[in-house]
């Protein structure tokens, strides 16, 4: 098991390949979108080089829920339903939905992954 | 992480050539747009290698540095490009297209020139959902000139096949052209064989012996 | 000028950055086969308008002093918007390194606004005698070609900083070996 130090070295050095970012750019509370610029097509190389980096697989639905986002059980007046909310809790543990919850319109959902969430993805999947 | 409510450009952009089928060879003039000459080797879901030459009568050539003429770099990602997608297409029996998405790092050591001609290889390095990555580098008389990594989307499947104006028959001449089932192996050493929908396709235009 | 890729620059900063319009016809070779149907600038292409703009930039802050300026790396490519006929991209390229070989960019191009393609990029200038011997006339005329191809390409109104205005006054005819 690598420690938090090493799986956020890790992290950080994908992100900078990925994104064409410099290292103190990627602390761990910088937003993957809002402060690096991914941008869609930057998620399937970051998930490609986290495979292949960390050794393991990652499901699309674990980081990109777009199946319960684009539900409509789960989305009222754009905005996400407390049952939503629980899915989405349930289903990534790793990310902070605190601030989310308050207003969870569902345009803003894609911004909210951190370095640390993504570092707390990765953790939880080599446990 | 992918907006969800709204398509995203990356979508569009796949959204749109998805609506073109026909896109890499309706008529033998989309030759034109063909960066490699032939393929040498071509083993399926592993690798594939092609022979690019470099020719002063090519219309980029030319005029590109006056006085010292060299081959756009550019040409030569497409060139990758190219044989990473038919690559990638073959898996599906030439079914699935794919897009260039992203050049994640390209290199070029020096320029390839007139009477150059470039040895290109690419190999398949990852797979996944919606995607596929690609590196692949070129040498000029044993020496490496250019070395690429690459990522490809994968268009919608389900609106591809549904499409009734998709023309593989001219597809298929590029292929045949291209040299795919000269060389085409399985990792078993098996030929890849023109798949039975591309042989009816050129069928239905009275082409197929 | 077959495979120009820039067809008006429109703003130079400092020799720091540089602005510059590709617009996008039916009639240009590579849209009558990518894609018969429906033809859309391809992806390369808009990498290839991102080099030739910051290779102008680049002979800008060289005062057009050498030959060729060629591409090294590019890197983290993103292509995200169609551009068609009749679109017309709009590049902007800044440079953020320098040194004595090598300069790099921050690229990128829209189209009405989107963003269509963003890259970095590594561009080296060199010699033609550094890759083809001495090709002194060579490269006397490649200079000769790039400073009237800028002239051509550059939007009425520019100022230019005075070195490099002077580096593009009337030169003399194409240089004889022994005249460089």
């Amino acid at each position: 098991m690598p420690t938090s130090e090493e799986v956020f070295e890790k992290v950080q050095s994908v992100l900078v390949d990925a994104l064409g970012v410099d290292d103190d750019e990627v602390t761990p509370s910088a937003k993957i979108v809002g402060d690096l610029g991914a941008e869609s097509i930057d998620f399937l190389d970051i998930v490609y080089k986290l495979e292949k980096n960390f050794g393991i697989e990652i499901q699309r639905s674990e980081l990109f829920p777009e199946d319960i986002l684009s539900k409509s059980e789960y989305v009222q007046d754009g905005k996400v339903t407390a049952e939503g909310l629980g899915l989405l809790k349930q289903r990534m543990p790793f990310i902070d939905l605190t601030d989310f919850e308050k207003n969870p319109k569902v345009q803003d959902f894609g911004g909210l992954l951190t370095v640390k969430d993504l570092c707390n993805y990765v953790a939880t999947k080599l446990s | 992480m992918l907006p969800a409510a709204a398509p995203s450009a990356g979508a569009r952009y796949a959204d749109y050539i998805a609506e073109s089928p026909d896109y890499i060879a309706e008529s033998p003039d989309a030759m034109r747009w063909f960066w490699i000459d032939r393929f040498t080797e071509f083993v399926s879901g592993q690798y594939a290698t092609a022979i690019k030459n470099i020719a002063l009568s090519e219309e980029p050539v030319d005029e590109y540095v006056p006085g010292a003429p060299h081959y756009p770099s550019t040409l030569i990602i497409e060139g990758f490009a190219q044989m990473g997608g038919l690559l990638i297409n073959q898996l599906s029996d030439f079914r699935e297209k794919v897009l260039l998405g992203k050049v994640n790092k390209s290199q070029f050591h020096f320029e390839a020139r007139p009477g150059d001609q470039l040895r290109m290889r690419v190999d398949l390095i990852g797979r996944q959902e919606g995607g596929g990555v690609i590196s692949g580098s070129a040498t000029i008389d044993g020496r490496t000139q250019s070395e690429v990594e690459l990522m490809f989307v994968y268009l919608y499947l389900e609106r591809f096949h549904d499409n009734p104006l998709f023309a593989p028959a001219g597809f298929c001449r590029v292929l045949r052209l291209l040299r795919v089932f000269d060389v085409g192996r399985y990792e078993d050493g098996s030929p890849i064989l023109i798949p039975p929908h591309l042989l009816e396709a050129e069928r239905a235009e009275g082409l197929a012996v | 000028m077959r495979f120009a890729q820039v067809d008006r620059i429109t703003e130079i900063v400092d020799g720091k950055s540089l602005t510059a319009v590709k617009s996008v016809s039916l009639s240009e070779e590579y849209l009558q086969d990518h894609f018969p149907r429906f033809p859309v600038m391809p992806g390369v292409i808009m990498l290839e308008s991102l080099f030739q703009a910051s290779m102008w930039l680049c002979r800008v802050v060289d005062r057009f002093s050498i030959p060729v300026v060629a591409l090294r790396q590019a890197r983290n490519v993103r292509f995200k918007e169609m551009v068609e006929p009749g679109d017309q991209l709009l590049i902007s390229t800044s440079l953020t390194s320098l040194g004595e070989r090598l300069a790099e960019f921050n690229a990128s191009g829209s189209v009405g606004g989107r963003p269509a393609v963003s890259a970095r990029l590594t561009l080296e200038r060199y010699w033609v005698r550094d890759q083809l011997g001495p090709l002194v006339a060579n490269e006397e005329y490649a200079l000769r070609e790039f400073r009237s191809k800028f002239l051509l390409l550059l939007s009425p109104g520019i100022d230019l900083p005075e070195e490099v205005a002077l580096s593009l006054r009337p030169l003399r005819q194409v240089g004889l070996p022994g005249s460089g």
